[in-house]
């Protein structure tokens, strides 16, 4: 090959190489690993090589052999500044701030007064939305207080139960995204504490954080609490399924969880050289505090780059970090009209992957998820990975935030950008669409709170601008109200607050109102049979003898619970068999494909099969279960609430209703989460091509990818099997035992009542 | 040229005069690539965009003022007044740019297509990558390092170990030079000598700088055109030993 000629005339050599690499570029390649003689693998986490480091500290110092020419500034100049570079003079090197136009205008605007009252009214104002879920909730409550009055001990008792889970309930958001997505500040200024979690230039938060903002009325001792790993959790870290790694087709994807194996040991090992024998003792064990402050967080949820090789002045810093598996903090946000809360979690895609992992965790129990990007890399595959684990959440349950718009070099013209390049990419991949974006900046936000709005920096305020201009407030606009309403975080909220609404805030509120209603008519319904027969309680004569429906209550639980039981495990084993029909329908679609491709291409080229059937038909047999479950579920709250209708009006001798007692409403389906696991067939990349490459002959190719097939989806039926729908049984279950036995305490207290002269049936005073 | 060539070996027997040392500027998109290649050339003009930008690879070599696109078939397109505009890039696989600029005296440069778009096809990723002799990989300082980077370097960096460098850009964006210093010390011990050069720029500050020598130093510049002359150097005095090792390519 004597293509190579002298510099000069290297033209050709370059355009027919690059006509070789990009032809052979468009044959079917799915390694992802170049085709080329053996290579030295250079592993990570080895020991720094020191005569590299020491060669490139030295690069100032020692001229290299020839002069370098001033590469740079010579060619530079020929050029005058490039078209898109911004005006000279608007950013000065960071060091020493000059006078500079966006921080000036910044600067000349009106400011409302700082401190506390600026905080406060900021953040009333972006949680404002939550306020019509809050009165409906507020009536409820009242509702209940009311009912806690009443004179029968057992109405009290049930109003006082309802009373206390709407104290607990408290809908959550968790916030996850890459590392060093701006979680953290973002999270910071949410609550309106800039700097209470800890943010660092390096990878820091290794815990999930649960921020409990307690509202007014409820208010209490802003305490913390910090719970440790014992095995299981640690265990449960490296449990196969849902990686990030694998749903991104990251580089070595395949070999992540023994890397994460590795980690994990690795970090243990540091911890119980450093906790001694107090490791062993700490474990599964928690730490509460009355209050906090930010030290004492450090000392729990800081992993940081300097935390190995920490000196001693920063001992105390990360001290148990490894072994803290969450920290629960709760603060009182006046503001807030409703109980919220806010989790913080580790990054993904950081190369301490532990971080992922527990992330992943944390995803797993959750209901509504925002999804933090970087504006600078907005919508990379690892997010994309991200969103595709969530993916099988209702859209409506995603948000994308966009973070740190403030590094953008103009906003105005980049959001835009953005925002249509990430709708593009979201189209056409597999996940729900209507996902809600918001642009905004956490270091914007954080500022507003403060004195000092330059703070923000020169370039971030020059953004500002540009942004500003681009989407004009309110006439009037305060400066901190400026950069609240552009740091997004406002809208955040409103959108938040709106999905709590609709989704928890919605069926918690149906649950309450139906326990409600049924003690109420429960109440009258014996007021009324009362009135009829004529009781007068200053004779002591008991209107009905006592009944004591105990045995009656009992028999109705255990026939319903046995029935509903019967029926759910029939619905079951008809799930069992569509699971397994849309695994035979896959696999003889899918090999009938292959043995096409064997026809065609041979054993040479490597076949590949997208696996989004499968999913389709596994999804599709997962509706019909719960749809079924539903069915049977309604069917069987309404049977029971029918018999316990009667009941009431045989025991007390009125009229029979079946429509006394309301059914509950049924409990919410949790998402199918294990549709997300990925499976081999998703994994184009070097995986897939070495099963290829070790098989050979037709037979042996459709039977082994039979059984891969049945090998990989077991995971993801086990998980829809387990996971989602036995938990959905168990829900189901449970709230008509809970409806039942209420019910049974309510009927008993009230006809003892009835019999006893000295309290007046009815009576809600 | 034979159909079974293999690129990476692609290279000329000792008698012939040994081409410039293909210097690749790689990365996550996004991550300053594009910026640095305009640094470099002095001109503005490899496109630069904030969201991911399904630019084909763009390869710079010296010679009179030309831009080209090539195709899967091999068929040429001209690309008049190197306009790379994604209607003009329709089909295109690869573009040529030959410029007489004096870093393209040296080396070549080829603007690789960033990773972890989720749109982008490794498979001509990976064919040029075959070819090169150095690599530049950009990281952007805000989130250096991660591990969708660490875990492709560790797939193909291997033999370039040794020509290699990470340069970690927007040192602008972190506003305390305590900060700026500590990001590189974790990068360089994550990275664990899988690099022979770690070094942090601000390609916007080395844009406006122009030709004042205090600014270059101070943004990075000066240390970046250092490390890229010895990577050059380097490259060039690997080159015969590579040649003669793999004289295979016929």
């Amino acid at each position: 090959m004597s293509t190579d000629k002298s510099p000069n005339q290297s033209e050709g050599v370059d355009t027919d190489l690059i006509k070789a690499l990009v032809g052979q570029a468009s044959q079917p390649e799915p390694s992802r690993k170049p085709a080329r003689g053996p290579r030295t693998k250079t592993r990570l986490m080895v020991p720094p090589n020191p005569p590299n480091l020491q060669a490139q500290s030295e690069v100032e110092s020692n001229p290299p052999a020839a002069p370098p020419a001033a590469l740079v500034p010579e060619t530079a100049t020929h050029e005058a500044a490039p078209p898109d570079a911004p005006a000279p003079g608007i950013a000065p090197p960071p060091a020493e701030p000059a006078p500079d136009p966006g921080l000036a205008w910044l600067t000349s605007m009106a400011c409302s007064e700082g401190g506390e009252a600026r905080r406060s009214s900021l953040l009333a104002q972006a949680l404002v939305g939550f306020t019509p879920l809050a009165e409906d909730l507020a009536k409820l409550e009242a509702e209940a207080r009311q009912l806690a009055k009443h004179a029968n001990p057992e109405v009290a008792g049930e109003a006082r139960r309802l009373l206390l889970r709407m104290a607990e309930f408290e809908p959550s958001v968790v916030m996850i995204g890459q590392v060093k997505a701006g979680k953290t500040s973002l999270v910071n200024a949410m609550i309106g504490t800039p700097g209470l979690l800890p943010a660092d230039v390096n990878p820091w938060t290794s815990v999930v954080t649960s921020l409990h903002m307690m509202p007014k009325g409820k208010e209490g001792a802003e305490r913390a609490a910090f719970r440790f790993f014992d095995e299981e959790a640690w265990s449960n870290l490296l449990q196969r399924g849902g990686r990030v790694g694998e749903l991104a087709n990251r580089a070595g994807a395949n070999a992540e969880l023994e890397k994460v194996r590795g980690q994990l040991e690795e970090m243990r090992e540091r911890s119980r050289q450093r906790l001694g024998r107090r490791f062993e003792m700490l474990m599964g064990q928690s730490h509460d505090y009355e209050e906090y402050d930010q030290a004492l967080i450090e000392r729990y949820v800081c992993l940081g780059d300097d935390f190995w090789d920490r000196t001693d002045t920063s001992r105390q810093r990360g001290r148990f970090a490894d072994i803290t598996r969450s920290a629960d903090l709760w603060l009182n946000r006046r503001e807030l009209p409703m109980s919220l809360c806010i989790r913080d979690t580790p990054g993904v895609n950081d190369t301490f992957m532990i971080r992922e992992q527990i992330t992943i965790g944390a995803i797993r129990g959750s209901k509504l998820c925002v999804v933090v990007l970087s504006a600078m890399q907005a919508l990379s595959s690892v997010d994309l990975g991200l969103i595709r684990l969530i993916s099988n959440l209702r859209s409506r349950d995603i948000v994308i935030f966009v973070n740190r718009i403030d590094e953008l070099e103009d906003p105005a013209t980049s959001v835009p950008q953005i925002r249509e390049s990430i709708e593009e990419t979201l189209a056409r991949s597999e996940v729900p669409k209507g996902v809600r974006i918001i642009f905004g900046s956490g270091h914007w936000a954080g500022h507003a709170f403060g004195e000092d709005l330059g703070g923000i920096g020169a370039d971030s305020a020059n953004a500002l601008v540009s942004y500003a201009a681009a989407t004009p407030g309110p006439e009037g606009e305060t400066a901190d109200a400026l950069l609240w309403r552009l740091s997004g975080v406002p809208e955040l909220y409103a959108v938040l607050a709106e999905r709590v609404a609709s989704g928890a805030g919605q069926s918690f509120q149906a649950r309450i109102g139906t326990s409600l209603k049924n003690l109420t008519r429960t109440i009258d319904a014996m007021k009324q049979a009362a009135g009829r027969q004529g009781a007068d309680p200053i004779q002591g004569l008991p209107a009905n003898p006592p009944v004591d429906v105990t045995k009656d209550i009992e028999k109705l639980e255990h026939e319903a619970v046995t029935s509903l039981t019967a029926q759910l495990c029939d619905a079951r084993r008809g799930f069992a068999g569509r699971i397994d029909r849309a695994r035979h329908t896959f696999i003889s679609r899918a090999t009938a494909a292959l043995l096409d491709h064997l026809d065609r291409h041979g054993e040479t080229t490597v076949w590949s099969y997208d696996p989004v059937g499968l999913r389709t038909l596994l999804r599709s047999a997962f509706q019909v279960h719960l749809r079924d479950m539903l069915r049977i579920g309604e069917d069987m709250y309404y049977r029971t609430a029918c018999d316990l209708s009667l009941i009431l009006a045989t025991a007390q001798g009125v009229e029979a209703a079946d429509d006394i007692v309301a059914p509950p409403p049924l409990p919410e389906a949790p998402p199918p989460l294990a549709l997300g696991q990925t499976i081999a067939l998703d994994l184009r990349g070097s995986w897939w091509s070495r099963f290829w490459r070790r098989k050979r002959g037709y037979e042996a190719y459709a039977e082994s990818f039979a059984q891969l097939i049945e090998e990989e989806t077991s995971p993801i039926i086990d998980g829809l099997c387990r996971d989602t729908a036995e938990r959905f049984e168990g829900d189901i279950r449970a709230t008509l035992i809970e409806f039942v036995q209420s019910q049974g305490r309510v009927l008993n207290g009230l006809s003892r009542a009835a019999s006893a002269p000295a309290v007046p049936v009815g009576s809600e005073r | 040229m034979n159909s079974q060539v293999q690129p990476h070996r692609v290279r000329a027997g000792s008698a012939v005069p040994r081409p410039k040392p293909r210097i690749a500027l790689l990365g996550e998109f996004s991550a300053g690539k594009s910026t640095l290649a305009n640094v470099l050339l002095g001109q503005n003009v490899s496109p630069v965009q904030v969201t991911a930008t399904q630019m084909p690879p763009i390869w710079y070599s010296h010679g009179k003022p030309a831009c080209t696109g090539i195709r899967t078939d091999g068929s040429e397109v001209p690309v008049p007044g190197a306009n790379l505009t994604s209607e003009v890039l329709d089909g295109v696989r690869a573009v040529k740019v030959s410029m007489e600029t004096e870093v393209l005296q040296f080396c070549d440069l080829i603007d690789m297509p960033g990773t972890s778009d989720p749109n982008l096809s490794m498979p001509t990723w990976e064919a040029m990558l075959s070819v090169i002799d150095g690599v530049i990989w950009c990281t952007p300082a805000s989130q250096a390092w991660r591990q969708s980077e660490a875990a492709l370097w560790e797939e193909v960096g291997g033999d370039l170990a040794d020509s290699s460098m990470l340069l970690v850009t927007r040192m602008d964006k972190i506003a305390d030079a305590g900060n700026r210093a500590r990001i590189l010390e974790r990068v360089r011990r994550e990275t664990a000598g899988s690099f022979s050069t770690i070094l942090g720029i601000s390609l916007t500050e080395a844009l406006r700088a122009g030709r004042d020598d205090a600014l270059l130093e101070a943004c990075g510049g000066h240390a970046v055109a250092q490390a890229l002359m010895e990577m050059i150097h380097r490259a060039e005095r690997r080159a015969p030993l590579r040649a003669s090792g793999t004289g295979s390519s016929q």
